[in-house]
């Protein structure tokens, strides 16, 4: 007997549906002071970067267990998704992206080693505007360290960057992940079981 | 509704896009996930934590992160009133702070206001479950750091934001007897005005 199957897109919204809510507001606020703390402290913007892709790294880590927990994405649950391809990846990214900030993304390029996500709200630039002289700044580059922590944690070496960014002029956000390599999953050669 | 979701163009200025609230955009679009928040938090804090040498001196980078966003809260929250108004006495400012401010950060008002019992210009903002401290546990080695302390910058910015200047720090309180909520502590922010508010509000009352 078929098992009744549901598309991400819905799936996606039972996730952000069942998440406690903070307030976005709040949370592009407290963003931007984190950003002009850095742009403080390290003053270049490729050290600005540096430390906000790391820190989405972290957080994409922390977020994926959580998702996996609350997603249940196993084969015999009512799920339409499977990653046999990684640019299959993307609609679970997708689903991860509306269940942890509220956005709703549109996939762009679908190739075998590299794919990419449009959105159009940015929840973390909700009330920026780059200063001139800050123009070249990577102001979102926190979700790209975020994308590549997750997908790290299920065994993908990736690159991310933004492609696009209506902050710098373009007219929507647009998020590229190339693979560099699929990491091998298990422990290292020198892990010895006792 | 179709022309407000589109992508907003580069050719409208920051200053000539609507500021949301008050319907322009839905409930939903609004958040984040609790969780999303609480990990750039986190990461803050950590940010923070590798940057001093103590826990006092962490408690005040985080205040002071946390004022510039309360100097921006409240802007932003006048901007949104019909005829933006300013509170001028004391009690109506902390009353402003305490429920509409709060309500619209946390989605709730503050568990209480309440007023020192031996200083005239102290006052106390409780709040039993803050965001900043939900899902913190504070090491016992980390002598009594409160990581609030980012709301009570925030508080601090928006009471020096309408001219009230006032010192304001947040303290975890331990819960005796707790029946509800489930939390051990309470976050109590302490706000302590500087000489000249009472003075001029003892004047204007």
């Amino acid at each position: 007997m078929a098992s009744k199957s549901w598309s991400p897109t819905y799936l996606a919204n039972q996730l952000w549906a069942k998440q406690p809510k903070a307030n976005a507001e709040l949370f592009a606020l407290t963003y931007g002071a984190l950003v002009a703390e850095l742009v403080r402290d390290l003053e270049t913007n490729d050290k600005i970067q540096a430390e906000l892709d790391r820190m989405g790294h972290s957080m994409g880590i922390r977020s994926v267990e959580e998702f996996l927990a609350k997603a249940s994405l196993e084969p015999q649950s009512q799920t339409a998704v499977t990653c046999s391809q990684f640019k299959d990846t993307s609609d679970v990214l997708k689903m991860a992206l509306k269940m942890f900030l509220g956005i709703t993304t549109e996939a762009g390029v679908q190739e075998d080693s590299h794919f990419s996500i449009q959105f159009a709200e940015n929840p973390l630039s909700l009330f920026v505007e780059l200063p001139p002289d800050r123009s070249d700044l990577e102001y979102s580059q926190l979700l790209c360290g975020y994308v590549r922590g997750m997908l790290e944690m299920l065994q993908f070496d990736v690159t991310v960057t933004m492609a696009q960014s209506v902050l710098r002029g373009d007219e929507v956000n647009e998020m590229r992940v190339d693979l560099n390599q699929v990491l091998q999953a298990g422990a290292g050669d020198d892990y010895q079981e006792e | 509704m179709n022309r407000l979701s589109a992508p907003t163009s580069i050719s409208v200025n920051i200053l000539d896009r609507p500021i949301g609230g008050r319907g322009s955009r839905s409930t939903s679009e609004q958040t984040v996930s609790l969780s999303m928040f609480s990990y750039l938090y986190s990461e803050i804090v950590q940010y923070h934590q590798n940057r001093v040498d103590s826990i006092s001196e962490l408690e005040r980078k985080l205040e002071a992160t946390g004022y510039g966003v309360g100097l921006r809260v409240l802007e932003l929250l006048t901007f949104r009133t019909k005829d933006y108004t300013r509170e001028t006495s004391l009690m109506n400012m902390l009353q402003f702070v305490s429920t509409t401010a709060w309500k619209s950060l946390f989605g709730k008002a503050a568990d209480s206001l309440e007023r020192s019992i031996d200083h005239a210009d102290e006052y106390m903002i409780v709040d039993y479950a803050p965001i900043t401290s939900t899902f913190v546990s504070v090491p016992a080695d980390f002598g009594g750091l409160s990581v609030d302390a980012y709301i009570s910058g925030m508080i601090g910015g928006m009471l020096d934001g309408a001219g009230f200047p006032a010192r304001v720090t947040a303290h975890s309180v331990a819960l005796e007897d707790v029946v509800l909520p489930p939390r051990k502590e309470k976050a109590v922010f302490l706000v302590k005005f500087a000489a000249s508010v009472l003075e001029r509000d003892a004047h204007l009352s």
